[in-house]
């Protein structure tokens, strides 16, 4: 049976091609994907001291993170232009800028944020923060050393490292979240294709009437597409993300592919659910797409699920996913060893054969 | 063309759908879930986020300082331990995804008058809320040693403080955050996603409704019928768009209701934009159940290229003006590329029409020649 199984997938063109795709050119395709961090935003300024020290402060704010627009200074003007989306913020330099930093009276500057996008919105004014709090200091502590005052500051520094991913590398990130998404979708689509595609040639009355039990035959499928599944998953890890573009495996291998297997096992049990949903090939594709998205959007393998709201994250608890989602991360990228991922593993067992179980018995009821 | 027989059409399209419970489902049940659920899973926020602490000074001024991070509601405690071992566990396991470290003479320093230095360990794993939470903490880093400033000069006293409180930030930067005080991110995510559902939603509805009339071989009394392919294909149409001003109203009650983003706009001018928007979009289905061959490919193709071109190609998560020129261009031939800053701009912005009358125009053009290459394409008979 499972023999038979993988003969016909060679033979689906179409479907054999797509499990190609995702494990190997999907993932170079998310290697490459933007980073969400602040690119050329366009930073209206509007200069009303025209001094030596508002152009060292324009001076700052550079390439690539900000493109700098000198603005003239029609305030419905910019409104329309804010109003657009074509400017992303706008800074106000206030007149008398220098004089006041010279003579050591505090100033303040001015900046006007689009929000509407919240995420660069935030980014924008805290690099600008970041740029203004260093020209401070700097005045500051010149100021200092002229006055001839003891230096006393006390300031709490805080030293902010990224752990398992030092410089940020979107690439790691990226890799890993469209594996976690296409390993869903391989585990779900490829069992669903293969019993979809008995329906819709008839052939699956052939099989009912053979020695072969309904379970044994769903069984077979299964764990042929496992086998594909895992498969896959080998080829996309150790040959494109971590062979090719270098994203670092860190934990146990064996452990790694276990769990894919587990997973991989219990997610098919949604995959026969669904075909008993569906007659045919174009159907099965629908039911799939409109299954997976909000699983795997939701598991939290791109996203943080703890901000969301509790009767949301109590639903996404009950997701197999879910459980995945830290196991991945876990060993690849952190090093996480067996005894750390138990807990999600032992969850993500027992939900996954709860669905497991429950797509069987669809199943069967439907065949009786 | 005559307009009775478009209504007469349409009219028999209602009771067919009056009568179909999946197609009800899809028409209503589906872009109340698409929406819930893109918001929430395309939503950037980063709140509650689990917060490990190793307190080694266990002092007034070491908990206050870790208090300032609890105290907003993107922190919480979820363990405090003076074993190191167990906090890298945490942020291994996914249970914390920032560690502080505090040293034994935090507040010995900082009485003193001299910097201290304070660890924070971020779970880079996730990269976007590992940047946004490095912003957090130092935000909230900068306002505590701001007071510990200000803190300090008061305690000397005399004229040296006076000199030292006016220098301790000579310059300061005044932020207001436009259209979204909260910089919350389903502010910027529900408004656009009513851009996405209705991108997806009508030429779904229209590809199943053209299969249907395929598949019972009802479309064989419309080839022998009098009515002429342009009343066939409004008489479709118009139903459909009717269904998504329905949808339309529904998604705006949720996302002001439900998600809380405050409506800014004028609500005529908005629906007018909406209006145009699903008639382009609803052609594009058309357009789509015309060329191919298949229905079943019809529903396919509408369903994924719509997705791809709504989160890839219309400036969802970044602005199109940065994308790649490939993807620019490309953009140009979908409707929601035109419909995202509209919806932006008017629902969040309180932008009227006068603003983008452009956007209105080209949308309104757009749908005329899909419908006109729609009714080229279609054929009444399928040809075998």
């Amino acid at each position: 049976m499972v023999v038979k199984e993988w003969r016909q997938l060679l033979r689906d063109r179409a479907l054999f091609s797509f499990v190609v795709f995702i494990f190997t050119l999907d993932i170079l395709i998310a290697y490459g994907a933007p980073e969400l961090d602040l690119r050329n935003a366009a930073l209206g300024v509007v200069d009303r001291d025209r001094s030596a020290a508002a152009r060292d402060l324009i001076y700052r704010l550079r390439p690539p993170y900000f493109a700098v627009q000198a603005l003239p200074e029609r305030e419905a003007h910019l409104q329309h232009r804010l109003d657009r989306g074509e400017l992303r913020g706008v800074l106000t330099i206030p007149h008398g800028f220098e004089r006041d930093l010279v003579s050591g009276r505090p100033t303040q500057l001015q900046l006007v944020v689009d929000a509407s996008d919240a995420n660069l919105s935030y980014l924008l004014a805290s690099y600008l923060d970041r740029i203004v709090a260093t020209l401070s200091q700097e005045r500051e502590e010149r100021r200092i050393a002229m006055s001839g005052l003891e230096d006393q500051r006390p300031e709490v520094n805080l030293q902010a490292r990224m752990r398992f991913n030092p410089t940020l590398k979107e690439g790691w990130f990226t890799t890993i979240s469209e594996l976690i998404g296409m390993l869903t979708v391989a585990s779900i689509l490829l069992p669903a294709a293969a019993l979809v595609r008995e329906k819709e040639r008839g052939t699956i009355e052939q099989l009912l009437v053979s020695p072969l039990t309904p379970l044994q035959i769903v069984l077979a499928k299964v764990m042929a597409m496992t086998a594909v599944t895992l498969l896959g998953t080998v080829v996309a890890v150790l040959g494109v993300m971590h062979g090719w573009l270098g994203v670092p495996f860190v934990g146990s291998v064996p452990l790694f592919f276990a769990l894919v297997a587990v997973f991989a096992m219990t997610a098919s049990g949604l995959g026969v659910a669904a075909a008993t949903f569906a007659r045919n090939s174009g159907q099965i594709g629908l039911v799939v797409l409109l299954l997976v998205m909000p699983i795997v959007l939701l598991s939290g393998s791109w996203n943080l699920v703890e901000s969301m709201p509790p009767w949301l994250r109590a639903a996404i608890n009950l997701s197999p996913l879910r459980h995945f989602v830290d196991i991945a991360y876990g060993v690849l990228l952190k090093g996480a060893d067996a005894s750390m991922v138990a807990l999600p593993a032992a969850k993500m067992a027992l939900l996954g054969t709860a669905f497991f179980v429950a797509g069987v018995w669809r199943f069967r009821r439907q065949f009786r | 063309m005559k307009l009775q027989r478009v209504l007469t059409l349409a009219s028999k399209e209602v009771r067919e759908i009056m009568r179909d419970r999946l197609y009800l489902m899809l028409a209503f049940l589906l872009p109340i879930i698409l929406l819930v659920v893109f918001a929430y899973g395309m939503s950037g926020d980063v709140e509650n986020i689990g917060l490990a602490v190793v307190d080694e000074d266990q002092t007034p001024a070491s908990r206050d300082y870790i208090q300032r991070f609890l105290a907003t509601r993107h922190f919480r405690l979820v363990a405090a331990s003076q074993d190191p071992v167990l906090i890298d566990r945490l942020l291994t396991t996914g249970g914390a995804r920032v560690a502080l470290w505090i040293g034994t003479d935090f507040e010995h320093r900082l009485m003193a008058g001299r910097p201290v230095g304070v660890a924070a360990h971020i779970d880079g794993a996730i990269t976007a809320p590992a940047r946004t939470i490095r912003s957090y903490l130092e935000a909230i880093n900068a306002q505590a040693n701001a007071e510990y400033r200000a803190r300090a000069a008061a305690a000397q006293g005399g004229g040296a403080a006076d000199l030292r409180s006016q220098s301790a930030t000579p310059v300061r930067l005044e932020t207001r955050f436009l259209y979204n005080p909260e910089v919350r991110s389903v502010v910027m995510t529900a408004p656009s996603l009513i851009m996405l559902v209705l991108m997806l939603v009508p030429p779904l509805l229209i590809a199943v409704s053209v299969v249907r009339e395929k598949e019972t071989g009802a479309i064989y009394n419309i080839a022998s019928s009098t009515v002429t392919r342009l009343e066939f294909l409004l008489g479709k149409l118009l139903p459909v768009v009717a269904i998504s001003m329905i949808d339309a109203v529904i998604l705006w009650l949720i996302v002001s209701g439900y998600f809380g983003v405050e409506f800014r706009g004028n609500l005529a001018h908005f629906a007018f934009a909406v209006l145009l928007y699903v008639f382009a979009t609803a052609s594009l289905g058309l357009l789509v159940s015309a060329a191919v061959r298949t229905q079943q490919a019809a529903i396919i193709i509408t369903t994924i290229s719509a997705m791809i071109v709504a989160t890839q190609f219309a400036g969802f998560f970044a602005p199109l003006d940065t994308a790649e020129p490939a993807n620019q261009v490309l953009a140009r031939f979908f409707p929601a590329g035109y419909f995202l800053p509209v919806v932006r701009g008017m629902y969040l912005k309180g932008a009227g029409m006068d603003v983008f009358w452009k956007e209105l125009a080209a949308l309104a053009v757009y749908a005329v020649v899909v419908l006109c290459l729609a009714h080229a394409l279609f054929h009444k008979r399928t040809k075998a």
